[in-house]
């Protein structure tokens, strides 16, 4: 079990957060109402989502939580748990804001 | 320095008409229709077969280029008929042509030979190898470079975004440059739908026997100034545009930077004469008080 040593504490602030974001960014680039998307939307057959708008919101993240880690990080855990939901990506998102760099360590 | 703002930027080819809302707009379609027919009676009867659903048909290279050409042509038209006129032009790769017909600098029907005569020579060139051209999405430009060490053939031959970047190459070495990629940490690393290595010094040879079309055509002096994608710069002169079209066929180009530089030169709305709206995707990665806009939304 990895310890979490300056992590980032990740409370239900932090998740409502993260959920309101990522609702909106997809209701905004995919040009549907937020009300239509869950966590159970599956992010490329529901929404016709793309890796371009992936990065654009971890890149929205990093600014906003202050996060380092590297790109190619978060690439290599996606490989290993690839995310096809909405909720998933949300769960992932608040690993790397809990973990950031170290997240390929929980493996 | 220019002080106005608006660009019209010409997309390459475009396979994937889902986002297109061009037949919205009121005397679009018949504009379309008649350059169509043109350019059927000149280069391609069965490009008047056009249908944005017709699989085939976009699979085909050279009648993908065609009509990107024909619809930027059309774009660029109604919307200066309907007073919007640009101060800059830009074509994305081989959507130059498009761009230096709308600057005056060539006709409609010498824009769709060159188109021709470009595809015709880097088809000779290419009909020995498998090539092609793929995505990086995720990846640092040192992170690529590290991988091509291993793949002398294969190069960057453009720049998206600070994590987006093109590769042009032989097919085999791409798909094994790829699977590197994926391993590393790549969000997502595929060819592209394309059997050509634009932008790439493998084809050199193809663009000195395309020089010499281009050396034979009239070419005026631009209109409105055009920023090259492969240097930033701005293109005017008949000579510069002779260059650039010879370059631009085996050049690496950097889109993120003519972007950048386009921003900094003030130019506030950029307008993409395409059917997609791939380069605005692209966009949201550069800062900026811009608005990246297509045809619709202009004439809102």
């Amino acid at each position: 079990m990895l310890k979490k040593p300056c992590m980032a504490e990740i409370t239900e602030k932090t998740r409502g957060e993260v959920q309101k974001i990522v609702y909106e960014f997809f209701a905004d680039e995919c040009e549907v109402d937020v009300s239509e998307i869950s966590d159970q939307t599956n992010i490329i057959k529901d929404l016709d989502g793309d890796s371009l708008m992936f990065l654009e919101l971890i890149e929205i993240f990093k600014k906003k939580y202050n996060l380092q880690i590297e790109l190619k990080t978060i690439g290599k855990y996606a490989v290993k748990h690839p995310v096809e939901t909405i909720g998933q990506l949300i769960d992932m998102q608040l690993l790397i804001i809990e973990y950031e760099d170290r997240i390929l360590e929980l493996d | 320095m220019l002080t106005s703002y608006t660009v019209f930027v010409f997309p390459a080819f475009v396979r994937d008409y889902s986002d297109d809302t061009s037949f919205l707009v009121e005397g679009f379609t018949a504009l379309f229709r008649e350059k169509l027919i043109q350019a059927s009676n000149l280069v391609d009867r069965d490009l008047t077969f056009f249908h944005p659903e017709n699989q085939t048909f976009l699979d085909h290279e050279l009648r993908t280029q065609y009509i990107a050409f024909i619809y930027g042509c059309s774009i660029s038209e109604i919307l200066q008929e309907r007073g919007v006129s640009p101060e800059l032009l830009c074509g994305y790769s081989m959507g130059i042509y498009a761009g230096l017909v709308q600057g005056g600098a060539v006709s409609f029907e010498n824009g769709l030979l060159l188109i021709r005569h470009a595809f015709q020579e880097i088809s000779y060139t290419t009909m020995t190898g498998r090539f092609g051209m793929a995505g990086i999405i995720g990846l640092k430009e040192s992170d690529i470079l590290k991988i091509l060490y291993g793949f002398p053939m294969v190069e960057i031959s453009n720049q998206n975004s600070a994590y987006s970047f093109v590769l042009s190459g032989p097919q085999k070495e791409l798909e094994e440059a790829l699977t590197l990629a994926r391993d590393e940490g790549a969000f997502h690393a595929r060819m592209l739908n394309v059997t050509i290595p634009y932008h790439s010094h493998l084809l050199k040879s193809a663009a000195l026997q395309f020089a010499k079309f281009v050396y034979s055509i009239d070419v005026h002096s631009l209109k409105l100034p055009m920023i090259s994608v492969l240097n930033q710069e701005i293109i005017h002169s008949q000579e510069d545009i002779k260059t650039e079209l010879v370059e631009n066929l085996y050049k690496h180009f950097n889109w993120y930077a003519t972007q950048q530089k386009m921003i900094e030169m003030g130019m506030h709305r950029i307008i993409e004469c395409g059917p997609g709206k791939s380069l605005k995707k692209n966009s949201k990665f550069i800062d900026g008080n811009y608005q990246f806009l297509s045809l619709e939304e202009v004439l809102k």
